[in-house]
């Protein structure tokens, strides 16, 4: 039951988190809602996680659970690679302007 | 002077190299403008700035480090805002001679190609070269032809001649070491016609020291790999 309330509490701020991103313009928070609320539908009817795993043939809920939180992970850090290299570019983009427009001619 | 060299701009990337600089920038001063010859300080923390500045050179500063790769780009796009119509990229640690450049210039000014990249490995011996460094370099030629189809005997060599137009094509986004594989795989991309031509590259304890480590070889390899997932 502790375990039950401490995944709805992290998951409900999640859940907030993304209605703010998705207010402010991002898609991806609609899918982050998606996934928080279908993520708190699971922990409160754990046996629905059993019958997805079955019909794909994973085994148990908390396996199929551990396999999607895997691909979300991978997914997550190229996403986040992506972002760092896109502020990179923007950083080398500005730090060669600095360079070229307060060039030192002799 | 030679009149054609007066259309020449000389790139050098530099990091903390103020106790060689000055004789590179002195020798090449003998062959090109002073103001045609761009330092792009790579936010050293020693006075390779005051020695640029001392020798009369254009210097560019970066204000923090971001890597080779990135100061040859930023004094390549320099170069060519400037009315450069030919670019010889050279190493700032002595390991260059100035003669293999201006050889190379006759090659890219006699129409032949619009890139020659230096290479250590067609006939002239390399002065010092260890044994270590030798494998880093014939890895990473290796690793070359495997991700970008081209064949070179020389994938990491700092002296190259390039025309302005092929100059317009480069756009390297590897900020670090992997720049040099990029710029492979860019002249394959955009049909650039290129040469390999023989030079003799100086190893001295200092730039021994300064030079690649074959544990840096999979640092490049991850940065190239990266960025052909991210592209």
């Amino acid at each position: 039951m502790i375990v039950v309330i401490i995944l709805i509490s992290t998951l409900s701020i999640f859940t907030v988190y993304s209605i703010r991103l998705m207010l402010t313009g991002y898609f991806y928070g609609f899918i982050l809602l998606l996934i928080s609320l279908l993520s708190i539908y699971l922990v409160l009817n754990p046996n629905i996680a059993g019958l997805m795993a079955n019909f794909l043939g994973v085994g148990r809920g908390a396996d199929l659970l551990l396999y999607l939180s895997f691909a979300l992970g991978i997914i997550l850090f190229l996403a986040i690679q992506l972002k760092i290299r896109r502020l990179n570019q923007s950083l080398t983009e500005l730090v060669r302007y600095i360079a070229i427009t307060t060039v030192n001619k002799n | 002077m030679a009149t054609t060299n007066s259309q020449v701009w000389i790139v050098i990337p530099a990091y903390n190299e103020s106790s060689v600089i000055a004789d590179v920038l002195c020798k090449l001063k003998e062959n090109f403008k002073a103001e045609q010859i761009v330092v792009v300080d790579d936010c050293s923390v020693d006075l390779t700035a005051s020695v640029v500045r001392e020798n009369s050179c254009t210097l560019l500063s970066h204000p923090i480090n971001l890597g080779q790769g990135a100061a040859l780009q930023t004094g390549i796009t320099f170069a060519l805002e400037n009315g450069a119509e030919f670019i010889v990229t050279f190493d700032s640690d002595g390991q260059h001679r100035v003669e293999d450049a201006l050889n190379m210039l006759t090659q890219v000014q006699s129409g032949e190609c619009k890139i020659v990249c230096g290479s250590r490995f067609l006939g002239l011996e390399a002065k010092n070269l260890s044994f270590s460094k030798l494998i880093t370099l014939k890895l990473a030629v290796i690793f070359t032809k495997l991700t970008t189809g081209v064949s070179v005997t020389d994938a990491h060599n700092g002296l190259r001649v390039m025309t302005r137009s092929a100059a317009r094509l480069i756009n390297l986004k590897q900020n670090r070491m992997a720049h040099a594989s990029e710029l492979i795989g860019i002249i394959k991309k955009n049909n650039i016609e290129y040469m390999e031509y023989p030079v003799k590259i100086i190893y001295s304890d200092y730039s021994m020291n300064k030079g690649q480590k074959i544990s840096n070889s999979f640092n490049i390899i991850l940065d190239l790999l990266i960025g052909r997932i991210l592209k």
